[in-house]
Formats: C-alpha cells, sequence, structure tokens
C-alpha cells in the first residue's frame, strides 16, 4: 500500500523534508509501527521526536485530516501528517 | 453566516467589521459583539522579538477553522461567528488572530468568545516560529520553545 506522510514545523525542518511517500507491504497498519518506518526514511526525525520527549510533548498525528491514536491503523491512499502540538493565536 | 479566514494578506478594518456585525445582528435582536484581537508579542522572556513566522496544515486548518466558526454560530444567543487568521510573516503590534461574536447579550457573547479562542489556539493544526533577538524559537503548545535548527523545508 502507499501511503503519503506529511511533516509539519519542527518536524519538516528536522526531517530536511516535507513529503515522504512510503510503500508498505501489507493492507493497514498501526501507527505506531507506521512512524517507526518514517524515522527509518527520514532520521533526522527520531532526533525530533526525542527532543518533544524530553520537553514533555507528544506529537499530534492526523489522517485524512482527523487526529488519531496510536492504534489507528492506515490503509492505501491514506495522508497521515505527523506535527507537534498547535501554537495559533 | 459564519466566516474563517486563512491568510497571509488580510487587511481588517475593525470599525467596518464591528459596524457591520452590529447592524446585522441588530436587526436579529442582538444587543452584544465581542471582538477579540490577539496580536504579536514585543518582547518575550525578556527578549525583543523580531516576528512570527505562522504555517498551517492545509487545506484541513482553514476547514477546521470554518467548522469551528459553524459549530458556536449555531448555539442558542449567538448571531454571527468570523474567525481570522494569520499566516506567513507577522511583526509586533500587529494582530494575528480575530475573533468576532454577536449575540444575545453580553454573557453569551463573552462566554462563546472565550471558548472558541481557547478551541482555535490548541485544535487547530497552525504553528508558530518566534524570531527574537537571541535566536529563533518553535512554539510548542502554549508556551513550550525549542530552538529551530534552520529554516524550515518546502
Amino acid at each position: 500500500m502507499k501511503i503519503r506522510v506529511r511533516l509539519l514545523a519542527l518536524l519538516k525542518e528536522a526531517a530536511g523534508v516535507e513529503t515522504l511517500e512510503l510503500n508498505i507491504a501489507g493492507d493497514e497498519l498501526k501507527i505506531e509501527e507506521l512512524l517507526r518506518k518514517v524515522v527509518e526514511a527520514a532520521p533526522g526525525l527520531g532526533d525530533a521526536l526525542e527532543l518533544l520527549k524530553k520537553y514533555g510533548v507528544k506529537p499530534v498525528v492526523m489522517v485524512n485530516g482527523k487526529i488519531v491514536g496510536p492504534e489507528h491503523k492506515v490503509r492505501d491512499g491514506d495522508e497521515v501528517a505527523l506535527m507537534p502540538p498547535a501554537s495559533g493565536g | 453566516m459564519a466566516r474563517a479566514e486563512l491568510s497571509e494578506e488580510f487587511q481588517i478594518n475593525l470599525n467596518e467589521l464591528a459596524e457591520d456585525m452590529m447592524r446585522r445582528s441588530a436587526r436579529r435582536g442582538g444587543g452584544a459583539l465581542v471582538i477579540f484581537v490577539g496580536f504579536v508579542k514585543g518582547v518575550v522572556e525578556g527578549r525583543k522579538v523580531v516576528e512570527l513566522e505562522y504555517e498551517a496544515y492545509e487545506p484541513h486548518a482553514s476547514k477546521a477553522l470554518l467548522e469551528l466558526a459553524s459549530k458556536y454560530e449555531s448555539l442558542e444567543g449567538v448571531y454571527e461567528v468570523r474567525i481570522y487568521h494569520r499566516l506567513g510573516r507577522v511583526r509586533p503590534g500587529e494582530p494575528a488572530l480575530v475573533i468576532a461574536v454577536s449575540a444575545l447579550d453580553r454573557k453569551r457573547a463573552f462566554e462563546v468568545a472565550r471558548r472558541l479562542l481557547e478551541e482555535v489556539k490548541h485544535g487547530v493544526p497552525i504553528f508558530k516560529r518566534e524570531k527574537r533577538e537571541d535566536g529563533v524559537y518553535w512554539v510548542l503548545g502554549d508556551s513550550v520553545r525549542v530552538p529551530a535548527t534552520s529554516k524550515p523545508a518546502g
């Protein structure tokens, strides 16, 4: 299956890339497992996620525009976005 | 009708905004208008701020703002809700966020504006970098600041 991953803000900066296209075997994959594959594809992202943890901040994951938890399963054609907590206003 | 705008270039005339919303809600029995303006601070943690740079996850951020405006406008006693949020570079003293709520009375107008503001700040995928005299920081959530390492990609 094909999954498009968008990185935003600090995470985009750390990875040095805005969008990743991942080809993954199987029909579905849990978010937590997908994140491991994303970090493999963009190593700088792993350091940024560790940095967030150090500051006590959890990244937010959206699938097709909706916030999801680590147990959510992505499917072919989904767009996954990985971002820090919002800081609008 | 609820309105929301996420843009690099908006110029809001607050007098015109207020007059328009008061006129429209008065016809329907409204008697209160609350306008919140969030503007860029010139000093943070004792350091001079040069500018903020906003980015958003589009089209989802624009969609979320419009959904919030519509949700709050549908409440009883609320007549009109408008949200304007800046993108790109914004300098100290310039508005970054304007929320306007016309309602039946002051209690409803203040309450809705306050609740809506919190949802806009925490629930919409908008992010900011803070450029200060002592460096550049990503702002995470309400108050965590992490040094930026380079210019954003893309």
